[in-house]
Order: C-alpha cells, then structure tokens, then sequence
C-alpha cells in the first residue's frame, strides 16, 4: 500500500479516460481552485495551472475538469458528548446520501464505543438510510484518528480518489484496544497514500470544536479541508458543500520522481484573483 | 427507523416482501404455540378442539397440534461486544444456566457475536461438547470487541444454519441491540425468521435512552426496538419485555432458562399451506378454554 498513490496503471486511475498509457506511474492531485468570493471556479483548463515538485515545474500528463464521483468514508463521531447532536446528525446524514449522484459511493462508519466500520461502500441510497438508521449509536469516547485510520484502511484497495470525511465535536481521546498509532501515523499514510481528509467540526455546548495547527495543516496537505458549524448552522449544508466541493475538483496528474523522497508539490492558477488548493506532498518510489 | 419497524411489525405482512426463494415451508406449516394467561399451567393437555386458527383473518382447518415437549434445536448467540458490559460473566452462563436447563433430545450450537460471528462447528447434543465449543467460539481478543457489531449478520447466519434442521428451531440472543456494520438489516433477518419459523428469544441488554436535543425537542433512544420486533414477530420472548431507562436488567442465567423452559412447553399445530409461492399469510391463535392466551410467529409465507 506504500505507493498506493502512485499508480502504475493510469487507466485504473482514471477510468473514464482510456487513451492514457498503461505503465506509467502518475501522481494524481485533486485541486479546488476559488475565487476572492470563496466560489469554486469551473472550466479552468491545463494551460492554467502550473505544478511545482520541490519548487521545480513539471510537465502535466493528465488532466479532467469533469465532475468527478465521490468515494467517501464518512466517519460521525458517536460519542457520549455528542448526545445533544443525535438527531442532528443523522438527519444531516440522510440528507447528504439523498444528494448523492449516481456514480458516487459512500461507506458510512461511527465511532465512540466502538469504531465501526460499514462493510459497504455503495451509491445505494436505500441501503445507506437503512444504515443511517439502524446503526448510529451514541455513547463512549472520542477515539478519532483511530477511526481515521481505520477509515482510510477501508479505502485501501479502492481506485482513483479516497476521501476520508470526519464529523466530530472534540479532540481525540485515545485509541481503542489493538491499535497503538496516533495522529502521526494518520499523518503519514494520509500522505504517502494520498488520502484526502475533510473534517468538519461541530459545536455543541459547552464544547466548542476546534483543530489544532498540526490537524489544519495535515488537512490542507492532503488536498482536503476543514469547517465549523456552530449550533445554528445547518450540519446538512455543510456536508453538501464538502460534495459539491469534491466534485468540482480538477484532477491533475504528472509523472512523479523516482528517488524515494518526500517531496513538496505546491499547485498554483496562472489567473489572477484565483486560489488552488491540493495535496501537497507526495513519496516517490525509488526506481 | 425503529418506529417504522415496530408499526410494519403490527401487520407482519407489511414486513415480508413477496418472494419465490425457498422458505422452508411446504404443502405443511407447523406453527409453534406458546400458551400463557392467568390459568397457565394448570390447564393440562391441549388437544386440537382447544385451538382456533385464523389465517389471513379467516378460519382454517389445523391438521394436528402436536403437544409439548418437542425436542429443540437451539442456536445462542451472545453478543460479546464492547458494549455489552452489562453481562461481562454471561459466557460462565452457558455451562451453569443454558446446558442445564436441555433435555435428552435437545442439540445446541453456541456463537459469539464481535466484530464477526464465531459460531460452534455443529449441533450437539452432548452438554460437554456444547460447553466446550462454546468457549472455544467465545474467546474473542479485546480488540475483536471494539467494534463493529454485526448482530443482524450473525442472526442471519444462525437463521441459516438452523434452516437446515427439523422441528423446533430456536434461537437464543443477548445482546444490546446495538448493530453496526451489517450487511443485511433487521427487517430483512426479522422477514426470514418468520419465514423459516424460527423463533427468536431476546435478552436485551440495553435501556432506553432520552437525550436532551434542544430545549424543545429530545431524542429516544430504543438499542432494543428492533430486537422486540423480531422476537414478538417470530412468537418469541424478550426480556425486559418493555423496559424504561431507569428498569434493572435481569440476570442472565434465569432468563436463558427461562427462555428454554417456554420453548419446551410449546404446542405445534400443523396445517396446509396456502396461496401462491411466496405470498405471506398472516397467523392468528386463539385458545378457547378461558383464560390462557396463544404466542406465535405472526405470519408464515407459502414455500
């Protein structure tokens, strides 16, 4: 899984595009690109963006403005604190699976007592709201990247883009018996294998959510990003946002290098008055 | 969700989609009867005068009623998940309480619900091989008890396995009814137990919760609901039978013996088989000699 990201054949990364060459490895970079009004900006070509590896240029092999389908593993935080929230989040839940487009797939997971994690990943709404409700149980602590990591394990053999999407109101609080990682190893696959993070946070009094510099920063490495929904926000427009935001993204692919580094990418619009956000790391295989 | 359940669980039919997969129903259908109310156990043997049976609201003829005690196949599933604090000691229970109370006749299998089900390889009859199997399939590491909690796969797979045996088929379940990670639902386990004619003994865990929401709205929380709803649609037991959150839960030991005891006094009336392949009537008992009361599943589908 070291090089999951680095995908030896291009047309399972991007399947929808079959004139690509097989065995070529390519780094793929998911990019939002905004406006100073925060709007996502649509129909942007290759010519318009510039990928810096280590600061250096590097020629782009591929390129999709299409909308691209989501695969999701959305985590929603069951613990005990989140009690004033139940009803909150899973009709916010029911919501976004309502939204879901056809190609999209969403595994629904939980955790606090227990991490639990959906074996179904599916586009099937029916059996998603059965999920939703059937299987969301509040209680126990805040067993965070534990679950992240779980979650991102789940999406371990699925191609193309993996999305891990956390709903939680606090901090982590520990891991559960049989895992002994920590933020730092969800750091560390999250960007070896090119998993992009999306958290929201959600205030519920007198908690009040909030992520450290660190969780920001890993957040924004990976291409994804955070939110805040205070108790008069809507949790379900959030998550809306999160999708349509995903799905909007430019996918942006080029050949990686092959020293076995970590490397810094920095992804920029040649336009004026626009804003790229994407991973910004990646590991080269050595060759 | 639970609440669609219970009111879909009122008229069984509801529940049980039409299907042509086989159910285990014949051109017969043996319908197994729990007989209560305030003269039970003193009302001697039944015999077939003493029952009335409706089938999708109208009389039926009853080819036969077979009086107690029938011998039992019986799977028992104990949730061994991190939630299910509650029972920390049930599996000593297996050995004390569940073995002792079978009979010469009687075959059990014994399964252990964590983040999979481990179930004993066969049915046995041997108290000793039954004990042995079962803690051999309740020895789960601590992290296999972190989660998920696949209940309804793992009832699933009990209905399974007890579809391929005769007679009085069982199944015996603790747990808190908090499922997660599944891949059938409730209803779809539910639909097949009454379909098979399983019955399913509940011994539930977990209490109601209410959560505060805001200041004008608050949550319930029912781990147990659909439990209920499988266990009254099979014309099974769950205890505690209507629980609230402040309700002590009862010792597993008694229960579990309690649960085999009600099944060894059921009554199983045989009848033809009705309809279509695949459509569902729904059951109705009544027992004519004043003051005992009838407990069946509450519909069975035409194989």
């Amino acid at each position: 899984m070291r090089f999951a990201s680095l995908i030896l054949v291009a047309a399972a990364l991007f399947p929808q595009q079959p004139t690509f060459k097989t065995g070529v490895q390519t780094v793929a970079i998911y990019a939002t690109v905004r406006d100073r009004e925060g709007r996502q900006v649509p129909d942007l070509t290759k010519d318009d963006f510039e990928i810096l590896d280590n600061g250096r240029p590097v020629a782009i092999t591929t390129f999709s403005s299409e909308r691209q389908p989501l695969t999701v593993a959305l985590l929603l935080d069951m613990s005990g604190s989140m009690n004033p929230s139940v009803l909150r989040v899973r009709e916010s839940t029911r919501r976004f699976i309502e939204a879901l487009l056809p190609d999209d797939r969403v595994r629904i997971c939980t955790f606090g007592d227990e991490i639990a994690i959906s074996p179904i990943l599916t586009n099937d709404k029916v059996v998603l709201t059965r999920i939703v409700n059937e299987e969301l149980w509040p209680g126990g602590k805040t067993p965070l990247w534990n679950a992240v990591f779980a979650g991102m394990q789940s999406l371990a053999d699925e191609p193309g883009r993996r999305v891990v999407l956390a709903l939680t109101d606090g901090a982590d609080s520990g891991s559960l018996p049989g895992w002994k990682g920590d933020f730092g190893d969800v750091r560390d696959r999250a960007t070896r294998d090119g998993f992009t993070l999306y958290m929201v946070g959600m205030d519920t009094a007198p908690i009040r959510a909030e992520f450290k510099p660190d969780v920001v920063a890993l957040l924004d490495d990976t291409g994804g990003a955070h939110f805040i929904v205070a108790p008069a926000d809507s949790l379900g427009e959030t998550f809306t946002r999160v999708a349509e935001e995903l799905r909007r993204q430019y996918l942006i692919g080029f050949v990686p290098a092959a020293d076995g580094r970590e490397h810094r990418l920095t992804v920029t619009v040649k336009r004026p008055g626009l804003q790229a956000r994407g991973r910004r790391s990646y590991t080269a295989e050595r060759r | 969700m639970t609440g669609r359940l219970l009111s879909c669980l009122a008229i069984a039919a509801c529940w049980l989609t039409p299907s042509t997969a086989p159910s285990g129903e014949n051109d017969r259908v043996s319908i197994h009867v729990a007989v209560g109310g305030s003269n039970a156990g003193a009302e001697g043997a039944l015999s077939k005068d003493d029952f009335e049976l409706s089938i999708d609201g109208r009389p039926a003829t009853i080819a036969s009623v077979t009086p107690p005690p029938a011998p039992l196949t019986i799977v028992l599933l104990l949730d061994r998940t991190i939630s299910m604090e509650t029972y920390g000691d049930i599996d000593d229970e297996v050995g004390k309480s569940f073995v002792p109370a079978l009979r010469p006749g009687d075959r059990a299998r014994v399964g252990g619900i964590a983040n999979r089900l481990a179930l004993a390889p066969a049915f046995s009859a041997s108290p000793r091989d039954i004990i042995a199997a079962g803690r051999r399939a309740l020895s789960f590491r601590k992290e296999e008890r972190t989660g998920p909690s696949p209940i309804w796969d793992a009832l699933d797979r009990a209905i399974e396995v007890l579809e391929a045996e005769n007679g009085l088929r069982a199944i015996l379940l603790v747990s808190d009814g908090r499922a997660t990670g599944n891949r059938t639902s409730a209803s779809a386990v539910g639909d097949r137990a009454i379909s098979s004619g399983i019955v399913v003994d509940v011994l539930s865990g977990a209490l109601p919760m209410i959560l505060r929401q805001n200041e004008t709205t608050a949550a319930r929380v029912r781990p147990g609901l659909a439990l209920q709803g499988i266990a009254q649609a099979t014309g099974g037991l769950i205890v505690p039978a209507d629980p609230t959150p402040s309700t002590q839960l009862p010792p597993a030991g008694p229960s579990l013996a309690g649960f085999v005891s009600d099944l060894r006094g059921m009554y199983t009336i045989d009848v033809a088989a009705a309809g279509l392949p695949g459509s569902v009537h729904r059951i109705e008992v009544k027992i004519k000699r004043a003051g005992l009361t009838a407990r069946t599943r509450l519909a069975y589908r035409t194989r």
